[in-house]
């Protein structure tokens, strides 16, 4: 029971908690479901700064979760004093309490009958996750190193496959997504085959469908007149899109549902979809005339970091992703200053990057 | 292999490529706020045009190694362009025309895909470290509390042995599905195995746990080289070597 409190706690309480630094953001609806996915990659990033330089300086497992447990004290903090600066500038926007019954009689009929179907499909994809087990080869490196957070080893410096001790596994080490994991596990009091095969797969696979919600807001309900049909419907055609997309091995759609614990699935699922929704943001705003805020390019240096911590090709990517997409906003809105807060964004990638380089003829 | 092979691959069967492009053509004609072409048809463009320059291909190749070109593809907002092209058809739409064409829409992307739960490397999870039975109950057997010990594995094994416990080491791994010769897996590869070669290769690695499957046609008995028997999980028969210290107290 403390376990099911304290992974809660973890993975919907913190983020949740820090996710509010980024909700002036977010002007419109949507803002639970922004606090949580942004708050918890605010994390990660966290997770990712602490992690790397004590891996690298051969510091223990205890010794990252104790560092990375003190950083969330931090994060908690700063969020709260935002909230507090807020509050006394009149700035806090309001958590309106829902009203399920009007709401669902806004809906209609057929609103109601997608959005059905698709907790429906959300639902058998989730019981999937529980009661049925994909056998990828991928699982035998990433889970073990999870496993063996257990017995507070030196990170990255024993071979998953056998348990043997070796040189420090530099390319791994700078995206240490499993360490997480056995974070994870530890307070849920599962194994680390547990936690990553069950609580981490069903956290993705919610989170995906949180940023599927995200950006499906913003392009069916901004701007135009509401139509209550249209968010469900997309929602509808993503999970449909999910749950069918065993066309080809290499879909991220494939990877959510196969192998969700992995760094990689969050990276396709998670982070890079949170970096078109803040392209989506920035180019709003562009559109609209208004000021950049600080917070933007921050969630984007937030995001991009996270996405370093899943995958060691992960900086590479999102910061091709960025950078097209805020090239595009200079070139087609004349604003030049962009690219200061892109290349801000991508300061924790160009550091990975550097250490990738520098690093391995040490080790 | 080349950018075109890569991304023929990562399409599958390429109907919902086919579908995405005539996404892209749609909100191209259809799209009018810029902010939204340029998330949606400008920025996928460029990506495009990245990922088949034969220039960056080769770069990347050189840096990072070809099999993983293919997740520059994942940077393609495929699901979402098609969803949202789907919701902006239907709202242009009315009456039963909408109705249909939504019906349509998501019969087409059913029929295009595949059911991604089809595939026979899907099973019923049987605990909730969702691990084969037999490997969680010959990891529980041979498990010393304090203490790592090292055991030699069938290779239909190797995958999960460390993902239930790190406490059992083995002297190989999954490596050796990926084509890496190892000599003491060699041996027990194959249906007869030399049991005097198993023996002397095991007590070189000092492995304090030998699992065969009783399919297996031995040739002389593993107790000759005092092996004994503790215990027989499903098909498989575990054998212990009393001669072997520990490999490795836990720190």
């Amino acid at each position: 029971m403390i376990g099911i409190v304290l992974t809660c706690i973890l993975i919907i309480g913190f983020p949740l908690a820090v996710g509010t630094i980024f909700l002036p953001l977010q002007e419109k609806g949507g803002r639970l479901v922004f606090s949580w996915a942004f708050g918890q990659i605010t994390l990660w990033a966290g997770f990712l700064t602490v992690s790397v330089p004590m891996i690298l300086t051969s510091k223990t497992y205890s010794q990252v979760r104790t560092a990375y447990f003190v950083l969330c004290g931090g994060l908690l903090l700063i969020a709260g004093i935002a909230a507090l600066i807020r509050w006394r500038r009149k700035e806090t926007g309001k958590f309106t309490k829902p009203d399920v019954a009007q709401w669902i009689r806004q809906q209609g009929r057929g609103t109601m009958l997608f959005w059905l179907l698709f907790l429906a499909l959300l639902c058998f994809q989730l019981f999937c996750v529980f009661f049925l087990t994909y056998e990828d080869g991928d699982d035998s490196y990433y889970v073990a190193i999870t496993a063996y957070c257990k017995y507070d080893k030196l990170l990255y410096q024993i071979e998953p496959y056998t348990g043997y001790t070796t040189l420090l596994d530099v390319r791994h080490a700078l995206a240490p997504f499993p360490v997480w994991v056995a974070v994870l596990a530890e307070l849920s009091g599962l194994s680390g085959a547990a936690a990553s095969h069950v609580v981490t797969s069903a956290f993705t696979l919610v989170m995906a469908y949180g940023f599927y919600y995200l950006i499906g807001k913003k392009l069916t309900e901004t701007g135009e007149q509401k139509e209550p049909w249209k968010l469900p419907l997309f929602l509808v055609i993503c999970a449909l899109l999910v749950t069918f997309g065993g066309y080809s091995i290499y879909s991220p759609e494939k990877f959510l549902v196969t192998r969700a614990a992995q760094g990689k699935t969050i990276l396709a699922n998670l982070i890079i979809p949170a970096v078109v929704y803040l392209i989506m943001t920035l180019m709003e705003r562009l559109e609209k005339k208004e000021k950049i805020s600080f917070l933007l390019w921050l969630s984007m240096f937030m995001t991009l970091s996270a996405g370093c911590l899943c995958s060691s090709l992960g900086g590479f990517l999102l910061c091709i992703l960025a950078g097209i997409g805020t090239l595009c906003g200079v070139i087609a809105y004349g604003r030049w200053r962009l690219l200061a807060g892109a290349c801000f964004s991508m300061l924790t990638p160009a550091v990975i990057v550097i250490l990738y380089v520098i690093l391995p003829p040490f080790f | 292999m080349n950018a075109f092979v890569l991304f023929r691959e990562y399409m599958g069967t390429g109907l919902l490529l086919l579908w995405y492009v005539i996404s892209l053509c749609y909100l191209f004609f259809a799209e009018k706020r810029k902010d939204r072409r340029i998330t949606f048809l400008y920025v996928p463009l460029i990506l495009l045009l990245l990922f088949f320059n034969p220039l960056f291909f080769s770069l990347f190749q050189k840096v990072l190694g070809e099999e993983i070109f293919y997740r520059m593809l994942w940077l393609l907002p495929v699901t979402v362009t098609l969803a949202y092209a789907v919701v902006k058809v239907c709202s242009q739409l009315k009456g039963k025309t909408r109705v249909t064409f939504g019906c349509a829409a998501v019969i087409l992307t059913i029929i295009s895909g595949s059911f991604v739960y089809d595939s026979p490397y899907f099973s019923w999870a049987r605990n909730v470290d969702h691990v084969p039975r037999e490997v969680a109950e010959i990891c529980d057997l041979i498990e010393i509390p304090g203490m790592e010990v090292m055991a030699v594995f069938p290779p239909e094994m190797l995958h999960f042995v460390r993902q239930y416990t790190a406490r059992v080491c083995m002297p190989y791994g999954r490596e050796v599905l990926l084509n890496e010769f190892n000599e003491l897996e060699y041996v027990t590869h194959y249906k007869k195995v030399d049991v005097a070669k198993l023996a002397g290769l095991a007590k070189k690695e000092n492995c304090h746990y030998v699992i065969l499957s009783e399919e297996k046609e031995l040739s002389e008995s593993m107790e000759s080289y005092d092996y004994q028997l503790i215990g027989h999980v499903g098909k498989y028969l575990v054998y212990q070597d009393p001669t072997r210290d520990y490999f490795r107290r836990e720190e």
